[in-house]
C-alpha cells in the first residue's frame, strides 16, 4: 500500500491536533497586551444617571450624586479625590491640553476621599451633601459650612458675589482625582477632575 | 497595692485628652499604614491574587483616616486620635493577610504555567513525534505488503 498520497492529509491532521494540544500556551502568548493605561472619573446625578444634576441650590437643602473611579492602569491604584470649593474668581483645575499645563485648583482641599482601587475595577461613593450660607446685602451669599456625607466641612471665608451679567450666584464643587506614585512616595494629581456648577439660590 | 496604682496610671492613659501633638502622630502613623499596607496589597494583586476583600478593609480604613484629618483640622483631637487608632486597629494583620493571598496565587500561577504553558507545550511536541513515529512505522509497513 502506498502512503505517500496521504502525506498532506496526515501533514495537516498532525498539525491541527498539535495546534489544539498547544493552544492553552499559545493564548498566553498571542495575548494582545493593554497598550493604554488610565483612570476613569465620573459624577452621576440623584438618579444614578447623567442628568439631574443639581444646579439652583438652596440653603440646607439636601442634593445627592455619585462619584465614580474606574481603574486601567493595569495595577491596583491608591487615588485621593480632593473635594475642593471655588467661587467664580478663585483657582480652577485644569484637564484638557498638554499634560505640563494640567493643573489642580491651588486651593486647598476641604476633604480627602481615599480610594483603592483593583486593575479593571470600579469604585462608587454615594455623595449627599448641603451647604449652608446666608445672602448679604442681596447681592453676597457667605458661606458657613458644607455637610458632605454627615461630616460638616467648614466653609468659613468662602463666599461668591453676584454676576449680574450671568444672573448667578457662582459656586464650584470639584472633585480632583490624584494618585499615589510608589516611585515618588508622594500623591501627584493625576489630570483629571469633575465638578458640579451651582447657583447659590437665596 | 502596686496592683491598684498600675491599674489607675492605665486608665489615666486612656482618659487622658489628646494633645495636638499626639493626634497629628497618630493621623502620621496611620496615613503610613495604609501606604505600606497598600504596597503589600498591590504586590499581591500584581501576582494575581484576588484582593477585593483587602481593598475593602483598606477602603475601610482610608474612610476613617480622611475623618480624622477632618477632625483634626477642625481641632477635635479626642476624635482625631481615636478615627486615625481605629484605622491602625482595622489593618492589624493586614499584611500577613496579603501575604498570604499573593503565595496562595503565586502557588496557583505556578500550577497553571506548567499545565497550561509547559504541559501543553510538551503534548504538542509528543504529538509531532507520535505522529512521525506512526507514519515511519506505516510506511515501513507498506513497503512489506507491496512486493
Amino acid at each position: 500500500m502506498n502512503f505517500d498520497k496521504y502525506r498532506l492529509a496526515f501533514i495537516v491532521v498532525t498539525a491541527i491536533i498539535m495546534l489544539l494540544v498547544a493552544s492553552p500556551a499559545m493564548s498566553r502568548l498571542l495575548v494582545y497586551p493593554q497598550t493604554e493605561f488610565f483612570s476613569e472619573m465620573w459624577l452621576l446625578g440623584p438618579n444614578h444617571a447623567a442628568e439631574g444634576y443639581p444646579y439652583n441650590v438652596s440653603n440646607g437643602q439636601n442634593y445627592t450624586v455619585f462619584l465614580g473611579i474606574r481603574n486601567q492602569l493595569g495595577y491596583c491604584a491608591y487615588y485621593v479625590v480632593e473635594i475642593k470649593f471655588r467661587n467664580e474668581t478663585e483657582s480652577a483645575p485644569s484637564s484638557f491640553g498638554p499634560v505640563e499645563d494640567r493643573t489642580p485648583s491651588s486651593l486647598p482641599s476641604l476633604f480627602d476621599v481615599t480610594a483603592f482601587v483593583a486593575n479593571g475595577q470600579d469604585w462608587e461613593l454615594p455623595i449627599s451633601f448641603s451647604f449652608d450660607y446666608a445672602t448679604e446685602n442681596g447681592s453676597l451669599v457667605v458661606f458657613r459650612s458644607l455637610t458632605l456625607n454627615n461630616d460638616v466641612l467648614n466653609l468659613e471665608g468662602y463666599s461668591t458675589a453676584w454676576n449680574a451679567t450671568r444672573s448667578i450666584s457662582f459656586g464650584d464643587l470639584i472633585f480632583e482625582l490624584w494618585i499615589y506614585n510608589a516611585q515618588a512616595t508622594v500623591l501627584s494629581y493625576n489630570d483629571r477632575f469633575v465638578d458640579l456648577k451651582f447657583n447659590m439660590t437665596s | 497595692m502596686v496592683l491598684c496604682v498600675l491599674l489607675f496610671s492605665g486608665l489615666v492613659v486612656q482618659c487622658r485628652a489628646a494633645s495636638e501633638a499626639d493626634a497629628q502622630s497618630a493621623v502620621n502613623e496611620a496615613s503610613q499604614r495604609i501606604v505600606t499596607c497598600y504596597e503589600t496589597v498591590a504586590k499581591a494583586s500584581n501576582a494575581g491574587a484576588n484582593v477585593t476583600a483587602l481593598l475593602q478593609i483598606l477602603n475601610k480604613a482610608g474612610g476613617l483616616l480622611s475623618r480624622a484629618e477632618l477632625a483634626l483640622e477642625n481641632g477635635d483631637l479626642n476624635s482625631s486620635y481615636v478615627l486615625a487608632l481605629q484605622s491602625q486597629q482595622m489593618l492589624e494583620g493586614f499584611e500577613a493577610q496579603a501575604l498570604g493571598e499573593q503565595n496562595t496565587a503565586s502557588h496557583a500561577n505556578f500550577v497553571s504555567f506548567m499545565i497550561n504553558v509547559v504541559g501543553s507545550l510538551v503534548g504538542a511536541v509528543a504529538v509531532l513525534g507520535g505522529s512521525f513515529a506512526v507514519w515511519t512505522q506505516l510506511k515501513k509497513r507498506g513497503r512489506k505488503v507491496i512486493p
